[in-house]
């Protein structure tokens, strides 16, 4: 029993290096041919620098301050936006989802509202806003809104109407009922906007960042590419990628947390 | 009233002196759905402690018969009385035992079992999961557990308000045939216990008189057939009698067989 359960778990954590190696190989592989190229002349370093010196970049604006700070003021902007827009994606989502009077009034305008491309709004949100912060957080604000709204509202809708019989029957009723039945309900839900809305987040702001700003990610970018700094472009668009999947990595152990009742998160 | 209806007291549970005999009555209860009728002129009534079973062909309307005495539908005409009073809204006194257990999968078990109860409820659910044999699992969460069990956890959780009916919505119909004997005997040791009433709703002739005091049989929305299973406790299934009744019913079930 126990021989055969320790070599269960040694071979399934054989199996979990396996997969992590196999998956890292495909990049790995990638950057040291790149490198390599670069190196060799292949490669223009203004076209496309070697991963060194794209490294070397990020040493250099880590070592006088700028990434820092740039990375700081994006990930308040995205995160500000995040929660101001989600929270009220997230509040009208439930208010529709419970109630059909809510849902007559106000989810046709939001669907009418989502089929604008946020993005569009860009000259319209300058006009009002300026290029200052109050015109990104709007941006972000509004990217984030629409996923969380509709996947709020799809979740509430989806419970399965045996499970509010059932309760109903065992005399729950009101903010029970929200707490122990709507709200873990449609939590699934929930969280496959949330991650959707993450994306959309740094996706919204990379753009109101590059078009308009002083300071950020995306004014360094842009700022290097006028000085021709193609090492600190891809620096920048590499932090992004990096904020991107430290993002989703969150809304992942968020999952875990909030879903570990799936099946799929018990080990 | 209620002493116009036909009563039938039976089962072991000699039902407790009470200002009137029945704890649930049906007056005349008609209900339909849209056009289609379910129910018409229903009378019925189920004295306190009896364990009755409702049979019936599917789309025969007992589900709905159920759902009326659970108040979760009101009847179109006529009149439900519990303890000798209108129901009004749903009844509180009840509880439901569906086909599916409907546990909350995002709770574990205990907490399953204890939703909607207040006080020292966690101590309740421990005594309701002893109950039904799963204690060792109060912690487990419904995705890991077997259909039998998960039917038990809604069979403790009927049970931990200490219901006095018990409406019992074909629970066992989707166990297979050794998990449908031990829920069954299970079923009939808790009422043996506590005395309350049961309203077993099932297809299953065998089952209805393996456990019930009496059989009904719905047919076409009318009552057809109401008769007392005479048989001691515990029933032996394999004994003459109750072959007897087992065929008996089934023959109004399917009507005579064709020579």
């Amino acid at each position: 029993m126990t021989s055969t359960a320790n070599r269960n778990s040694r071979n399934r954590s054989e199996n979990a290096i396996v997969h992590l190696l196999l998956s890292w190989s495909v990049p790995a592989v990638a950057i040291i041919s790149w490198q390599l190229l670069a190196v060799h002349g292949v490669i223009s370093s203004r076209i496309l620098p070697a991963p060194s010196v794209v490294f070397a970049a990020g040493e250099r604006l880590w070592h006088n301050g700028q990434l820092q700070s740039a990375i700081a003021i994006s990930s308040e902007r995205a995160g500000l936006g995040f929660l101001i827009g989600g929270g009220i994606g997230f509040l009208l989502g439930l208010l529709n989802g419970l109630s059909r009077i809510a849902e007559t009034l106000l989810d046709s305008s939001v669907q009418m509202l989502r089929n604008i491309p946020h993005l569009a709004l860009i000259p319209l949100v300058i006009l009002w806003f300026g290029i200052g912060e109050p015109a990104k957080l709007f941006l972000v604000t509004l990217g984030v809104f629409f996923p969380i709204y509709l996947n709020t509202f799809h979740g509430v809708r989806s419970i399965d109407p045996a499970l509010r019989e059932m309760a109903s029957v065992y005399g729950v009723k009101s903010w029970s009922l929200f707490w122990n039945v709507i709200l873990p309900g449609a939590m699934p839900s929930v969280l496959v906007g949330v991650r959707y809305a993450l994306g959309l987040m740094w996706l919204t702001l990379i753009v109101a960042e590059t078009i308009a700003g002083d300071s950020g990610i995306g004014y360094i970018t842009m700022n290097a590419r006028d000085f021709m700094q193609t090492d600190v472009v891809l620096l920048g668009i590499v932090v992004y990628a990096v904020l991107g999947k430290a993002a989703d990595a969150m809304a992942r152990l968020l999952e875990r947390v909030l879903l570990k009742w799936q099946p799929a998160y018990q080990s | 009233m209620a002493a116009r209806l036909p009563v039938l007291n039976g089962g072991s549970n000699p039902p407790i002196p009470r200002e009137q005999p029945n704890h649930v009555v049906l007056k005349s209860v008609n209900k339909s759905f849209g056009a289609s009728p379910v129910l018409s002129a229903v009378d019925f009534a189920i004295p306190y402690g009896q364990f009755v079973a409702l049979i019936g062909k599917s789309g025969c309307g007992k589900s709905t018969l159920l759902r009326l005495v659970a108040g979760l539908e009101t009847p179109s005409e006529g009149q439900i009385l519990i303890d000798g009073a209108p129901l009004q809204g749903q009844n509180s006194g009840a509880r439901v035992m569906f086909q599916d257990a409907r546990l909350l999968p995002w709770k574990r078990v205990r907490d399953n079992v204890g939703i909607g109860r207040q006080g020292n409820w966690r101590d309740e659910a421990d005594q309701a999961l002893t109950e039904v044999g799963l204690l060792d699992r109060a912690d487990d969460w419904p995705a890991v557990l077997s259909g039998g069990e998960r039917q038990r956890v809604g069979l403790a959780r009927a049970l931990v308000s200490k219901p006095r009916l018990l409406l019992l919505d074909e629970p066992m119909s989707a166990l297979d045939a050794l998990t449908r004997i031990e829920m069954q005997r299970l079923i009939e040791r808790l009422w043996h216990e506590h005395g309350f009433t049961v309203l077993l709703i099932t297809h299953d002739v065998e089952e209805a008189v393996a456990l019930a005091d009496r059989v009904a049989l719905l047919e076409r929305g009318k009552i057809a057939l109401d008769t007392k299973i005479e048989l001691a406790r515990p029933r032996q299934r394999t004994i003459a009698e109750f072959g007897q009744y087992e065929a008996k019913i089934l023959e109004q079930v399917l009507g005579p067989a064709e020579e």
